[in-house]
């Protein structure tokens, strides 16, 4: 791996951050972790996210924020995540090794989008809205929304926070599939239950996750598996990934 | 690019920045490249007890703490670590083998030693965190630093052993 930067920029606001934004030759970094995921880096500047003020946790009424730049760690040790959103922290808390989570920023998880992020499942499930910025003010949009575009929009924008409502339910589940306790998921289901609403997310599929929304409406499992959009790859076939989301599937609707 | 001359590899090059950083309760000023990994930095200076493996968050052989938390040294940007505290192993042993380290040597948790000094901070944060932890929370704690010899009881059975006689 080679790594040349011109220099390191630490702005101290998002307006700050943002005049860098669309500029050649510029990178953004926050919590460093997807660095050893780079083969090389040759920038004439490197723009420190981390000395933003985005590292937060709040609750407001029945909406709870969470900053662009909070550590996964702090997501998991947060008593407002513990109590109201605990399918987040059963996600946060199957992420690779401690000393990742406290580097590894909730933003970062949205931004890089892995197809084996545990992040995005549970927040897909829990209808997650994202507030960005952009030289033109501030947008907020939804999780899928962000996902599809995000390849495009981060070339302009920077997430400023991640914005949940809580949940009337206590019906939810976040499950991975792995080899190992440290290992990347083989296949993730996020679901959220209400008596008349169903939320299911499904990810390294092994693309990115997605939300099962024929699935939800029709309660269909071949539907559902159809819709997941499974396939083979070195962690798992893609017949063994079907067997284990039709299994669980059956049991949402039962 | 980086040049040795004595103990200090000193960095050179174009845009050349310093960094304050204090380090086992020494203040520091370190001059780096600004693509420098703080593992690099701290090896670079003498503190040649930050282990390098990976060199991608795989091993957990770089592990230190920063602000009392562990991290992987070998991914995150010197730059970034501004006005840290950062502790390496070292910092366990100022006054005598920290209670960690004692454990460690009776239950034979040491072989190569490779990955001895990020299990030990990873352990000595954990315990910093919570003051009972249990066998299970001690594994989890773990899990990321990776020993290729010891099969890893050794370990647990060591740090648990403090746990008990706290």
């Amino acid at each position: 791996m080679s790594i040349k930067i011109g220099e390191f920029i630490h702005p101290t606001s998002v307006e700050e951050a943002l005049k860098y934004k669309g500029k050649p030759n510029v990178m953004f970094v926050a919590g460093s972790t997807a660095v050893g995921k780079v083969e090389s880096i040759n920038v004439k500047k490197m723009v420190n996210l981390l000395t933003l003020p985005l590292a937060f946790v709040e609750k407001e009424g029945n909406i709870i924020r969470i900053g662009a730049t909070t550590p996964l760690d702090d997501v998991e040790n947060s008593p407002a995540i513990k109590k109201y959103l605990p399918i987040l922290i059963d996600a946060v808390r199957h992420v690779g090794a401690w000393g990742i989570k406290t580097m590894a920023t909730m933003g970062g998880a949205v931004a890089t989008a892995f197809p084996w992020s545990d992040v995005i499942p549970a927040l897909l499930v829990l209808d997650a809205s994202l507030t960005i910025s952009r030289r033109g003010g501030r947008l907020t949009l939804s999780m899928e929304e962000f996902i599809s575009k995000r390849i495009s929009m981060l070339k302009s924008c920077i997430i400023e926070y991640i914005e949940i409502e809580i949940p009337q339910t206590t019906n939810w589940g976040f499950e991975k599939y792995a080899h190992s306790s440290f290992d990347i998921a083989m296949l993730n289901i996020a679901y959220l239950k209400t008596e008349d609403n169903l939320r299911v997310a499904v990810g390294a599929r092994p693309g990115i996750a997605k939300r099962l929304k024929n699935f939800e409406k029709h309660r269909d499992i071949l539907e559902g598996v159809k819709e997941a959009e499974l396939k083979d790859d070195a962690r798992a076939s893609k017949w063994w990934r079907e067997q284990v989301l039709s299994s669980r599937l059956k049991e949402l609707v039962s | 690019m980086v040049e040795r001359t004595g103990a200090i590899i000193k960095a050179q090059g174009v845009g050349i920045m310093k960094v304050k950083i204090t380090v086992n309760g020494e203040k520091k000023v370190f001059e780096i490249e600004p693509s420098e990994k703080l593992a690099d930095t701290l090896r670079r200076y003498g503190y040649t007890e930050v282990k390098i493996g990976c060199r991608s968050g795989n091993c957990g052989s770089c592990t230190v703490l920063l602000n009392g938390k562990p991290i992987r040294s070998c991914l995150k940007f010197t730059a970034q670590a501004e006005g840290a505290y950062i502790e390496t192993v070292k910092a366990l042993n100022k006054d005598g083998l920290h209670p960690l380290q004692k454990a460690f040597i009776e239950a034979g948790a040491v072989q190569c030693g490779f990955c001895t000094p990020g299990m030990l901070l990873t352990a000595k944060a954990l315990l910093d965190a919570k003051e009972k932890p249990t066998k299970d929370e001690v594994k989890e704690a773990l899990k990321g630093n990776l020993c290729r010899c010891t099969g890893y009881k050794q370990q647990i059975d060591a740090i648990m052993k403090v746990v008990n006689g706290r």
